[in-house]
């Protein structure tokens, strides 16, 4: 019985106070959102994780070209993968928000696109992985791959929803949460939600790797 | 300077060899005159924003049929030359040159037919020629990171597709934008032309920082 690292502690403790606070606090009444702003705690905090963890895999994944690190790879390759679960489940509880709120599951808003188009982007990389037959030449140029996508994605999700009306806050016009609509009560449950789920991320990336490793 | 103009030199001849140029243009017309004959079933009633969706869908294909050719059988045949006779930058620039250059000659191509064959008035022809030269830019320093990575796998022109059509959607986004303001003649300012020209030189920041690590492949 291995003992548990300390941030795996830090994890379960943020996403007990997560799920209790985010459904017992109070939150500020806002027309149409009602009730629904509790999802703040859940649905943003995926795409948080998901921004990171590829970040996290951007970052390995130029350890790969540094230094030709398997472990480096194999930690590039889980926390997309885990990013990608992290990106699913956050399109999955958007779509539920967004039916109560702005009325259809799919509205064809440019951030939801753009994310769809992010997942796609990432379907490729694991495409391109399958690949190769060669590990060495599979992990170098996946990594490179991997680095090619991550600006772009950032470029999808933060740069163009910007460019056109969006009906997410902080897009065309709309208010970021930040500056009006996100009050004291709700961050003090919001902030560490993020970091709630992102350790969970890293988490549930370090069971892949060590998968993989015993595997080999 | 000299051994980069000879590097141009040999990525032109590489262009013209086995009428890979011809193929190009005559994809690039063709597929210009199949919109034309498809929307003529509809009653050809084109508006500007139509218009620019399929002229720029029309380049994301020409760029992967680009890429293609110059990264295929020839590329991969020539690897050893040209791991022994240039850099990888020098490689690159001169490939940039080349095919941006092609790029936007068969953007050229496709424009002038739609022009002529719908007869749509464009206000600023000037704007829209410097949208489809960033557009082509941009496309084009993308393609040389997706088409060496592909060439290094089994099925090159598959994985150039695959690979190439996710990574180049906020440039297409981005250039339809651009190029449907200037069939309206919308004014040019640095606040509404900015996005186009930044990710152009995004994309050949990226291609510049990513392509030597293919070149060690």
């Amino acid at each position: 019985m291995s003992r548990l690292k300390a941030y795996k502690w830090v994890c379960v403790a943020l996403l007990i106070y997560t799920v209790v606070a985010g459904f017992i606090l109070p939150v500020p009444r806002l027309n149409i959102l009602q009730e629904s702003i509790r999802n703040l705690h859940f649905h943003v905090p995926m795409w948080f994780a998901m921004i990171l963890l590829l970040g996290y895999s951007a970052w390995q994944s130029v350890k790969v070209l540094r230094t030709d690190d398997g472990h480096a790879d194999a930690w590039a390759v889980a926390s997309a993968e885990t990013a990608m679960v992290f990106g699913a489940l956050g399109m999955i509880t958007g779509m539920i928000w967004a039916r109560y709120t702005w009325g259809e599951w799919w509205s064809g808003d440019p951030k939801q696109n753009a994310a769809a188009v992010g997942l796609l982007l990432y379907a490729a990389y694991f495409t391109l992985r399958g690949a190769f037959d060669d590990p060495s030449r599979r992990q170098r140029l996946s990594a490179i791959f991997n680095l090619l996508a991550y600006p772009i994605l950032i470029a999808l999700l933060f740069i163009l929803p910007r460019m056109t009306d969006s009906l997410h806050p902080g897009n065309g016009g709309n208010p970021a949460f930040g500056q009006y609509d996100l009050d004291d009560k709700l961050r003090l449950v919001f902030y560490p939600a993020v970091l709630a789920w992102f350790l969970l991320g890293i988490w549930m990336a370090e069971l892949n790797v060590r998968l993989t490793t015993l595997r080999k | 300077m000299k051994p980069l103009m000879t590097q141009i030199r040999f990525e032109w001849a590489q262009l013209v060899a086995g009428s890979k140029l011809g193929s190009l243009v005559l994809f690039s017309a063709a597929s210009t005159f199949s919109v034309y004959l498809a929307l003529g079933t509809l009653g050809r009633d084109l508006s500007a924003a139509l218009w620019s969706i399929l002229f720029w869908v029309i380049q994301i294909f020409s760029a992967i049929q680009i890429a293609e050719r110059m990264y295929g059988a020839d590329f991969q045949a020539q690897r050893m030359f040209y791991y022994q006779n240039t850099t990888a930058s020098r490689a690159l620039f001169a490939k940039l040159v080349v095919q941006s250059g092609l790029q936007f000659g068969l953007a050229v191509v496709s424009l002038c037919l739609f022009l002529l064959l719908f007869g749509t008035e464009v206000e600023s022809l000037g704007q829209l020629c410097l949208s489809a030269l960033c557009g082509s830019l941009a496309l084009t320093a993308l393609y040389q990171v997706v088409g060496a990575i592909a060439s290094a796998t089994s099925h090159p022109a598959r994985y150039t597709a695959v690979l190439g059509t996710p990574v180049s959607i906020p440039v297409l986004l981005e250039s339809i934008r651009a190029s449907k303001r200037a069939v309206d003649g919308l004014e040019l300012s640095l606040n509404t032309f900015s996005t186009l020209p930044a990710f152009a030189l995004v994309a050949v920041g990226i291609a510049v920082l990513l392509y030597p690590q293919i070149w060690h492949e």
